[in-house]
């Protein structure tokens, strides 16, 4: 992971913090507006793009291998040391998208490391590890709750929902292949948010930038 | 003599990973026999952690298994209220609610001893510092980024702004908490050079 400054430390953890807190206070918020069983569906997204968003803003101010998986950790710990219940869900589920992100982002190294081929604007290649980290980050989010439940509930989970889905489809009226296609909808939707979420991400850090710059020349 | 040198925190994280693992091996009565004892040791040591009883989302994540299990699992041959169910199904459901609920309850031990000031003791021991100042800076940090948030936020409300223009002030209020909370990252980090504090030093 590099060795890393007091600096690049501190803003590891103002950034878990600030991942941290959108997943205490608005996580709370959202499971109390939306239903039980909806709750991967809209919280999750909700969440998963904000977080999204906060650590890939982070990454563009420590870049280097290994800061969004760390912050990714700050905010786990955060949120299972909080008051409110057990939550592994939510744990799972932050590193998890940590991790994809940061599968994502290792994309960048090589594009600028090695040289854009000549004549491209190296600002336009910029974009593509952050929207790949976010599409990546909001992919886990369709597969999560399966993979909770799986956990918690045993192999007798998988057995039910296969059962569900195949009675479901069939008292519809429905082809099975119909329920292979709302899934994929489904994460289309999930990826091309995170998708937006990655490039939102981009910006949000160069606004902060120019206004950081802007901050220091007034002051000066 | 003994109690000073058992662990609370190690004890605690054993204890949770046996009652992890029981919970998955066991079936039929034997896990039934473990929750009783995980819900006894919860009444003991976290009886606030039981206020999830009291919460429908909790009874609906808890009666869900045994429901779809009565419907979806086995042979229809129970009629309850002129509705025809599986006995194999609920009793399956049941199970799954069971070692749900033991796995829940066994997280919950682990984590029963650990605070942030043990998490950062653990990093410095094992010489990962800086993910102790890391997590040091973010827990302290939670408290002024709320209160930020809640000034801009205010700020933004009384000029009219999230009336006039959402998007624009959203946008505006994410800016300048980030903003904010860089620049209050940026006195830590020379509070901490001044005092020469350096994350290789042992």
């Amino acid at each position: 992971m590099g060795r890393r400054s007091v600096r690049d430390w501190v803003y590891i953890g103002l950034f878990g913090a600030l991942w941290g807190g959108v997943e205490l206070s608005l996580g709370s918020l959202l499971h109390m507006l939306f239903p039980p069983l909806a709750g991967t569906y809209f919280t999750g997204l909700i969440l998963g793009s904000l977080g999204c968003i906060i650590a890939l803003t982070g990454y563009s101010f420590v870049p280097g291998r290994g800061t969004v998986l760390l912050i990714g950790c700050i905010t786990a710990i955060l949120k299972l040391i909080s008051p409110g219940g057990v939550k592994i869900g939510p744990v799972v589920a932050i590193l998890a998208e940590s991790l994809l992100m940061e599968a994502g982002l290792l994309l960048e190294g090589g594009l600028l490391l090695k040289g854009a081929p000549p004549g491209t604007r190296i600002r336009r290649i910029r974009h593509i590890p952050y929207v790949l980290a976010g599409m990546l980050c909001l992919a886990w989010n369709l597969p999560h709750r399966f993979i909770m439940l799986r956990i918690l509930f045993g192999k007798s989970f998988t057995d039910v929902a296969l059962k569900m889905a195949k009675d479901g489809s069939r008292l519809l009226g429905l082809q099975t292949d119909a329920v292979l296609t709302v899934i994929i909808v489904l994460l289309i939707i999930r990826i091309a948010a995170g998708a937006l979420s990655g490039y939102a991400a981009l910006k949000l850090a160069q606004t902060i930038r120019r206004r950081s710059i802007f901050h220091a020349e007034i002051k000066n | 003599m003994l109690k000073s040198k058992i662990n609370p925190v190690w004890t605690a994280i054993v204890a949770g990973t046996v009652f992890i693992v029981l919970s998955v091996i066991l079936k039929g009565r034997y896990l039934f026999a473990l929750s009783i004892v995980l819900f006894t040791v919860m009444l003991l040591f976290r009886r606030p952690e039981l206020r999830m009883f009291f919460r429908i989302r909790f009874w609906v994540f808890t009666l869900l298994p045994a429901l779809t299990g009565a419907f979806f699992i086995g042979e229809k041959n129970l009629h309850i209220a002129a509705v025809r169910v599986s006995s194999e199904g609920i009793f399956e459901g049941i199970q799954m609610s069971g070692r749900a609920l033991c796995l829940l309850f066994s997280f919950s031990i682990i984590l029963s001893k650990i605070t942030t000031g043990k998490i950062i003791v653990f990093f410095e021991k094992y010489r990962l510092k800086g993910m102790g100042l890391a997590l040091g800076v973010a827990s302290n940090t939670l408290a002024t980024i709320a209160q930020n948030s809640s000034s801009v936020y205010h700020t933004l409300r009384l000029r009219g702004g999230f009336k006039k223009r959402p998007i624009k002030s959203f946008s505006l209020f994410v800016v300048v908490v980030i903003s904010s909370s860089i620049r209050h990252a940026d006195d830590i980090v020379h509070a901490a050079m001044v005092r020469g504090f350096d994350t290789d030093a042992s």
